[in-house]
């Protein structure tokens, strides 16, 4: 069938994977014996049954559970995802300001991994079994297997408290630099927007650490899934006949096998971009990256229902949109799959 | 098949390596260049802010909105440091009480401005506590009791309590009843009407800045990020050594001492004691330690419903007398932190030093055992104890806090069950009167006595939740203690209080944490605030 059908009718069926998401969601979190009201009052406001009712009828938990969740998604369809309990203000307005920083961290995080983890891979499987190769399956080792707040503490101690090279673990920019306006809340971006180049230098330098850091473990992998899938192709029979017929080795390797063997590359990029767009609690604890990891684990235990369930939704929209997005890249790199 | 060098020589590999190696380094090269810290005159303090939740003296009951306020808002009376025990004027040069403690009258400073402008007048103090109470919301709760406020004149508030209640002046010292300038709140949307619950709007505006008198005004507060605060330049008192305090929000008690250790920040006030010990040696930076007004302690039921053998009050006893608590202090705690007899901090009136010592329980093993024994527990029995998994209280770490006690009860037979679980799950367990035996915490209201005596003893929240509500004459001594206007007779009875605590009551006071605040060498003038957790910082300067 053609792309375009194609997209459109996999944007439809999001609708009900979306309310899927909401229900489980919501069922799970009022299944747990977590009371939002013993996570949010102090312990003498809870004593107070005046306060507890004001604050139950406030948020609705004073109404059935149903009727609840059909308040959510008449809400939802309104664009409204509720009032956080814990930050007393939109669910929309939370997941605006810490949605961009989680943004910008991952999309440079899989950057960094993509620049370093393919070519690592492509050379290791070029020079399989020597020097290269042991070297990049070394690092790939070392990636997957460093835990990211070692690794996070370490290279700040290192780049930063000893040598100085790096700046000091205070979030995306300088205190002491003013902050460009606010467009799309991703600081790089809009310092470049602004043509503020103080401000993007700062923001940039603050970006490398963190970025790389978490960057760390898909590096691995990437380059682990590269080596395996371009020695699989570069055995093939054509390549064989590209050989043959005297193309230069640099494009036999690249322009004919990567082309192929980049393909579950992709796949894995696209799954871990999404796994690091819902959060990297730890990176962003350990370089006070006002993202939404941080966010989604303390509104979890403080029994956040708006809040969670817009954390939810948010981390499922990304899934869906970033798997729309691989199987079309498959069907454009690959004309012999057929998008059913 | 082979793919090797003769097709891709080896050399090119090399060389594009070196250039990449050399791109990344000039890079580094050429880094913007680090810029000064603390430019001009700004205070740099690295904090958890991610509690902030709003900071609306109406609304807000979190250690952040508390820190903020306590530099941004002044109250009527308040504290010298640590001297808890003594409230002085801030806003209100003199009080009286009536003879009975029910009706409070306040003479108002006078000249003295908010951070825009607008004069201070006893309107502006009505307007703020009518608000704090009609809200109903979290911090309503202090101000329940009065039944009237109103101003009798320009200069002069008066409050009227429905009963005699003598905590009220340390009530008053508290930050949400920070005086908020009725003029630009009610101009955002602001009121004090009894459907202010519904109809007030104020909330957000007070989110982005502060309507205070205080020293420093708040002027941005961006959540999870930062909180900016600007000298005032109207506040009444002695200037304010800094054009602006910054809080940037750090959670990592490592990385908060990395940067005040390099000088990137100025104070550090979530350093952990594992974080701190190394500090202690360091010239650039100074550790500074303040006794907290809260509590951790172990909680056993009294109902024969949750727990048979805890039921019993020599059981509880035995438990009391079974507990490593030197081991706790100097050996977990490492020295950092005291120990209070039962459940009233040392150092409040009812418990000084003197006192607290006389009473104090040390462990003793063949006691705990003989206790058992006349309870008809010598084969010992098994219970679980509830604790919130992962979490500090004030800097101790209850995880080891919680094994260390499984190990002290199994010494006199008692097999402890650890339940960890997620505080807002255990919370719910423990009012629900649900559990047998529970390790949790009690953060100060206010510093008067009775915020601990009345919820510990029968007719409070915490005790109900262990069904300790069968000593009428405990609850007696409590209200009178509440309503005496003589502290000789306070004292006396919170002795009383304390006494009967240990010998019936279903609680252990284990720790009275002390906090960590660490300041780098430049740093002059600090004064640990204990109801703040440190935070005041309007006497420091460099």
């Amino acid at each position: 069938m053609g792309l375009f059908p194609y997209i459109v009718r996999r944007l439809i069926l999001t609708i009900p994977i979306l309310i899927g998401i909401t229900l489980t969601a919501f069922v799970i979190s009022h299944a747990v014996p977590a009371d939002p009201v013993m996570a949010n009052l102090g312990q003498r406001a809870q004593d107070d049954p005046s306060i507890v009712a004001r604050y139950r009828h406030q948020y609705g938990l004073d109404q059935p559970l149903p009727t609840q969740y059909v308040y959510y998604i008449g809400g939802l369809l309104h664009g409204d995802l509720g009032i956080s309990i814990s930050s007393r203000r939109p669910v929309v307005d939370d997941l605006k300001q810490y949605f961009p920083a989680t943004l910008e961290l991952s999309t440079a995080a899989l950057l960094l991994a993509l620049l370093i983890g393919v070519p690592l891979g492509v050379l290791a499987a070029v020079y399989r079994n020597r020097l290269p190769d042991h070297l990049a399956r070394v690092l790939s080792l070392i990636g997957i297997s460093t835990p990211v707040f070692w690794l996070g503490l370490v290279g700040s101690i290192i780049l930063w408290y000893h040598f100085g090279l790096l700046p000091a673990p205070n979030g995306q920019l300088d205190r002491s630099i003013d902050p460009p306006p606010v467009v799309t809340g991703l600081v790089v971006v809009d310092a470049l927007l602004a043509g503020n180049w103080t401000a993007l230098g700062n923001a940039l330098w603050h970006l490398l650490l963190p970025a790389s850091v978490l960057a760390a473990y898909t590096m691995g992998i990437i380059t682990r899934i590269t080596r395996g899938s371009l020695l699989e192709v570069l055995v093939q029979d054509y390549i064989r006949t590209a050989r043959a017929k005297g193309v230069h080795s640099a494009s036999v390797v690249l322009r004919h096998g990567l082309r192929n063997a980049i393909i579950p590359t992709l796949t894995l990029a696209g799954l871990s971009y999404g796994s690091l767009l819902s959060g990297a609690v730890l990176t962003e604890t350990i370089f006070a990256w006002p993202g939404i990891g941080l966010y989604a684990t303390r509104t979890a235990g403080q029994a956040d229902f708006p809040a969670i369930l817009g954390v939810a939704l948010l981390t499922a929209l990304i899934f869906v949109i970033l798997n729309l997005v691989v199987d079309v890249l498959y069907a454009v790199l690959n004309p012999q799959v057929r998008l059913a | 098949m082979s793919l090797q060098s003769r097709r891709y020589p080896k050399s090119r590999a090399v060389g594009s390596a070196l250039v990449a190696a050399a791109v990344v380094f000039s890079g580094l090269a050429l880094r913007p260049s680090m810029p000064a810290h603390a430019a001009s005159n700004t205070l740099l303090v690295a904090r958890d802010i991610s509690d902030g939740k709003t900071m609306d003296p109406g609304h807000s009951y979190e250690f952040t909105a508390a820190v903020v306020q306590s530099n941004t808002y002044d109250t009527l009376v308040t504290y010298n440091g640590t001297d808890t025990a003594h409230p002085v004027g801030d806003l209100a040069t003199s009080w009286k009480v009536n003879s009975d403690g029910t009706v409070y009258t306040f003479n108002l400073r006078k000249n003295v401005r908010f951070s825009n402008g607008d004069p201070l007048t006893a309107d502006d103090v009505v307007f703020s506590y009518l608000r704090l109470k009609y809200l109903n919301d979290n911090p309503a709760f202090l101000i329940a009791g009065a039944t009237n406020i109103k101003a009798l004149d320009k200069y002069t508030v008066q409050i009227t309590l429905g009963a005699p209640d003598v905590s009220f002046l340390a009530a008053l010292a508290d930050q949400n009843f920070g005086v908020l300038d009725s003029k630009l709140v009610k101009a955002h949307g602001g009121v004090d009407s009894s459907d202010a619950a519904t109809k007030d709007k104020a909330e957000s505006f007070l989110d982005s800045q502060s309507a205070g008198t205080g020293p420093y005004k708040m002027t941005n507060w961006t959540r999870n990020s930062q909180i900016v605060l600007e000298r005032n330049p109207n506040y009444f008192g002695p200037r304010a050594a800094f054009d602006k305090i910054i809080f940037q929000h750090q959670v990592s008690a490592a990385q908060q001492r990395l940067l005040v250790q390099r000088g990137s920040v100025d104070i550090a006030m979530n350093v952990s004691l594992q974080q701190a010990q190394p500090l202690l040696h360091d010239p650039n930076v100074k550790v500074v330690t303040g006794n907290t007004l809260d509590l951790i302690y172990l909680a056993m039921t009294t109902s024969m419903t949750r727990s048979v053998p805890l039921s019993s009050k020599y059981v509880r006893q035995a438990v009391r007398y079974a507990i490593d608590y030197d081991g706790i202090l100097k050996g977990l705690l490492k020295g950092v932190g005291t120990r209070p007899n039962s459940m009233i901090p040392v150092g409040m009136l009812g418990n000084d030093t003197a006192t607290n010592n006389s009473l104090l329980i040390h462990q003793d093993l063949n006691k705990a055992r003989a206790l058992m024994k006349r309870a008809g527990y010598s084969r010992g029995f098994t219970t679980s104890m509830y604790y919130t998994v992962g979490a500090t209280v004030d800097g101790v770490a209850i995880d080891p806090l919680a094994s260390k006690i499984q190990n002290d009860l199994a010494q006199i037979g008692i097999t402890i069950k650890l339940v960890p679980q997620q505080d807002s799950v255990n919370l719910a367990e423990y009012r629900a009167q649900k559990l047998p035996m529970i390790l949790y915490n009690w953060g100060v209201d206010y510093a008067d006595p009775d915020d601990y005596a009345g919820p510990f003893s029968p007719g409070g929240g915490p005790a109900k939740r262990m069904f300790y509500t069968w000593d009428s004459k405990l609850a007696n001594i409590v209200a009178q203690a509440k309503s005496s206007t003589d502290n000789a007779k306070r004292v006396a009875l919170y002795r009383q209080v304390q006494q009967t605590w240990l010998d019936e009551s279903p609680w252990v006071g284990l720790v009275q944490p002390q906090n960590i605040i660490v300041l780098g060498s430049n740093i002059k003038g600090y004064v640990f605030s204990p109801l703040t957790l440190g935070g005041n910082l309007r006497s420091v300067h460099k």
